[in-house]
């Protein structure tokens, strides 16, 4: 192509631009079409591993005598994928059954030689399947991946942990429970819910004393694990010693006996809504008759959700039947306090 | 400057926009890949069944319903059977003027009930509100018209009794565990305050129950453009951005967002056709500007699908009122552009927003109307023109075709070598005279916000086929 123009040169690298740009637009056209011929073969091959491999592990589980089974070179990591799909699935009676069948075909020496692989995907199956069919000796590198930067990966490991060794892993994994925001509370309980529970209590006293900030705040979420009567004590001192909201609302979280109730009343004043929603909350747990007057008063809060609280808490209050609450709602004056308690009424007692 | 030096000029203007403006998309690509890479990575355990603590974050699910009788039961029954341990449901009835109400009141027993409702935003009068018998999490807030979908939110935002708090569109179709996928970044980083996913389009898909069963292609022309369109739009636009913390468009199909910061930053605005954008580039602002630590994701998982229009007027309409809302989203959020404390979305995304999205209508358009006027005249060599067209499809072809790879290496949700190849000639056929085509009708939009048209409620009407299918 000629150019009559000053601009030539630049022409032809927008030429050239363009050129390059159909030439790189066919390559990835091409990779599209062999990565999709390669993918319908990896599903094929997956496809027919899982079909061999199912009603075996389905006979496992049941504790029926099954052949020893090889496992072939390329069936591992979809094998891995498949046990820890059923091993999660079932329920305990078949855990153990698994676990030996896992074991007998060597699902662990598979997640071990997996577990040393880059890929992050690897990584995680061998972590997971760790933490049912690992041994002892694994319990350090693990620990190193629960101290790694990504929550995924290190989630998963301290996962695994808690499986592999729940009384040598808490120890060490609570600092790092405490410390790491990426680690949802949400998730740390409900990986600590099926821990000795017993075990747990001492590790969170041990770590209780020396905890502050954001990380007593994260205790007393992770507390929440344990039995209410078991952790009051701890409540109880945040609430006397802590001037910090977030864990002022965490600890009234967790007080529920009736002689709290001082300390609680002392909190239906406090500056921060949500310390006082939380106040409120748990006078549903510890609130004796006299402490309606204050009920009644943080029906007209400032804060929605406080009057709310305070609403739901009346209306939940074992000594209060319809007629007293139908009573309250016609003396009291302010308009908020009466639709809140109107609509918890509605909510917790329809007629 | 001479009038043959202007003219060389401005030839080479239109084509170094067309290749910057398709550089910045592939440097999005790239940004996009390794996301996306790192994303189907990390998921590896997501079919392993999950663990509740009874911590989780409760959600309202927020949807606002105008004039939605046909499909709104179907959508509602579909959000009743959404995997997350505890959510509600409020839809709120925006003074429909056709039966929704009532289909609700029928459908799922509602009846009148007492709410203390709080106004924290500002948002029309509300009738009343209505809680089902059946269903202990599921209220209708019927209120006034209030013009658009962003009052109707707000009504909902003030009903809303959780923390985080989703909207979607009464014809959103889900999946199952939606829900899960979009909050994940609210557990991963606790300073999300907003998070949306992928949404793909549903024509030609199979839907039961307002859950999809099947996905599948549209047999015409004009829907299977949007395809790979959207596919475009969401795994390297957003995909990109969100590495850079600058998603600047969570869709209003489909969005999480925590509650109390988007009170704080005023909710959504009534005097706007982009609701959904503007509130997302706005929390940028607010956030940036007060030094305050946020994070807006995406992830990349297709989370809801919805119908795309199957006709031109449709679309056109659609699309005028998009880069409607795109110019009042920038211009509303002026002060970020640029900003000492803009960070990435102030610096990158809005300049991107206005140079890249805002202006490159009138600029393609100026480009196609030079060269051909130019090409007529006889001013403009011929062999520029060629290589003018030459550019934009070349470039074209590789954006379509670098979103087909991205598809093929994370989700490949489209099976089938004939579903491969449709996709594929819609990549390749997109970029002559579909491209143009929607080019023309955001030219059109840009003009209609210059202009300062009425901004009103008008949702895209919906064939509503896949409610046909059950």
């Amino acid at each position: 192509m000629a150019f009559a123009t000053p601009f030539d040169a630049l022409l032809r690298a927008f030429l050239y631009a363009s050129v390059a740009a159909f030439a790189l637009s066919v390559v990835l056209l091409a990779a599209v079409v062999v990565l999709r011929i390669r993918l319908a073969a990896r599903e094929g091959r997956a496809k027919a591993i899982r079909a061999r491999w199912r009603p075996l592990l389905a006979r496992a589980a049941l504790g029926e005598p099954v052949a020893a089974a090889t496992v072939r070179g390329a069936e591992g990591e979809i094998l891995l994928a498949l046990w820890n799909e059923v091993r999660e699935s079932v329920g305990g009676e078949f855990e153990a059954s698994l676990d030996a069948f896992g074991r007998r075909v060597g699902l662990d020496r598979i997640a071990t030689g997996l577990f040393a692989a880059r890929g992050v995907r690897r990584r995680l199956l061998a972590i997971n399947t760790l933490g049912r069919l690992g041994t002892a000796e694994l319990f350090a590198p693990i620990e190193t991946a629960a101290r790694e930067r990504d929550p995924v990966v290190s989630l998963a490991a301290a996962r695994a942990l808690l499986r592999l060794d729940a009384a040598r892993a808490l120890p060490r994994l609570l600092p790092l429970m405490l410390e790491r925001a990426d680690w949802s509370v949400a998730r740390l309980v409900a990986m600590l819910r099926t821990t000795d529970l017993a075990r747990l209590e001492l590790v969170l006293a041990g770590a209780f004393p020396a905890a502050q900030g954001a990380a007593l705040e994260r205790l007393l979420l992770l507390a929440a694990v344990l039995p209410q009567d078991r952790t009051e004590r701890w409540a109880r001192r945040a609430l006397r010693k802590s001037g910090d909201a977030a864990q002022l609302a965490a600890a009234l979280r967790l007080v529920g006996d009736p002689h709290d109730a001082p300390i609680v009343r002392h909190y239906l004043r406090h500056p921060s809504w949500q310390v006082r929603v939380r106040a409120v909350t748990a006078m549903e747990r510890v609130a004796a008759q006299e402490d309606l007057p204050r009920l009644v008063h943080a029906l007209a809060d400032r804060e929605w959700w406080v009057r709310l609280r305070a609403a739901r808490t009346l209306v939940r209050l074992p000594f209060m039947d319809r007629a007293q609450l139908a009573r309250l709602g016609e003396t009291v004056s302010d308009r908020f306090a009466r639709d809140a308690l109107r609509q918890a009424i509605a909510e917790e007692r329809p007629a | 400057m001479t009038l043959a030096g202007t003219l060389y000029a401005a030839q080479i203007l239109f084509l170094a926009y067309f290749i910057a403006i398709n550089s910045a998309y592939i440097v999005l690509s790239l940004l996009a890949l390794a996301t996306l890479r790192r994303h189907v990575e990390r998921h590896a355990l997501d079919r392993l069944p999950r663990l509740y603590s009874g911590l989780e974050t409760p959600i309202s699910v927020l949807v606002p319903a105008y004039n939605e009788a046909q499909t709104i039961a179907t959508s509602v029954r579909s959000l009743l059977q959404l995997e997350y341990p505890e959510f509600e449901i409020v839809v709120i009835n925006d003074g429909s003027q056709d039966a929704t109400l009532k289909v609700l009141i029928e459908e799922f027993r509602m009846a009148p009930f007492p709410e203390a409702y709080r106004r924290k935003l500002a948002c029309a009068r509300v009738r009343g509100v209505y809680r089902s018998a059946e269903f202990p999490n599921l209220r209708v807030i019927d209120k006034e018209n209030g013009g658009g979908k962003a009052d109707a939110l707000n009504a909902g935002i003030n009903a809303a009794r959780f923390p985080l708090f989703c909207a979607v569109d009464a014809d959103s179709i889900l999946q199952r565990d939606s829900l899960w996928r979009v909050v994940e970044p609210f557990y991963e980083d606790p300073r999300t305050i907003a998070s949306g996913g992928t949404v793909r389009i549903a024509n030609g898909c199979s839907v039961e129950g307002g859950f999809l069963t099947n996905v599948g292609l549209p047999h015409r022309l004009l829907p299977l453009f949007q395809v790979v369109e959207y596919m475009r739009a969401f795994l390297f636009g957003r995909l990109g951005w969100s590495a850079l913390n600058s998603v600047t468009l969570i869709s209003g199909a489909f969005g999480v967002f925590r509650r109390e910061r988007v009170i704080d930053a005023g909710g959504y605005r009534s005097d706007c056709l982009g609701e959904d954008m503007e509130l997302v580039v706005r929390l940028h602002r607010v956030h940036r500007l007060a030094r305050r630590p946020y994070r807006i994701s995406f992830v990349p998982d297709p989370v809801c699908w919805t119908e795309a229009p199957e006709s031109l007027a449709i679309l056109g309409k659609q699309r005028i009122r998009w880069q409607r809302g795109l110019a009042e989203s920038i211009f509303m959020n002026v002060r970020l552009l640029f900003h000492p404390r803009g960070g990435a979305p102030g610096w990158l995304a809005m300049p991107f927003l206005l140079l890249f999205e805002l202006v490159s209508p009138l600029v393609e358009f100026a480009g196609y109307a030079f060269m051909l006027a130019g090409l007529a005249l006889g001013i403009v060599a011929p062999a520029v023109v060629l290589l003018f067209f030459a550019v934009a499809l070349a470039f074209g072809l590789l954006l379509s075709v670098t979103t087909l790879l991205l598809e093929e290496l994370s989700f490949h949700v489209y099976r089938g070598p004939g579903r491969l190849l449709a996709l594929l000639g819609a990549a390749l056929l997109e970029n002559v005279g579909y491209r143009q085509l929607v080019t023309g009708y955001r030219l059109v939009g840009t003009w209609r916000w210059l202009r300062g048209s009425e901004s009103s409620w008008s949702a895209t009407p919906r064939a509503a086929t896949w409610q046909k299918t059950r």
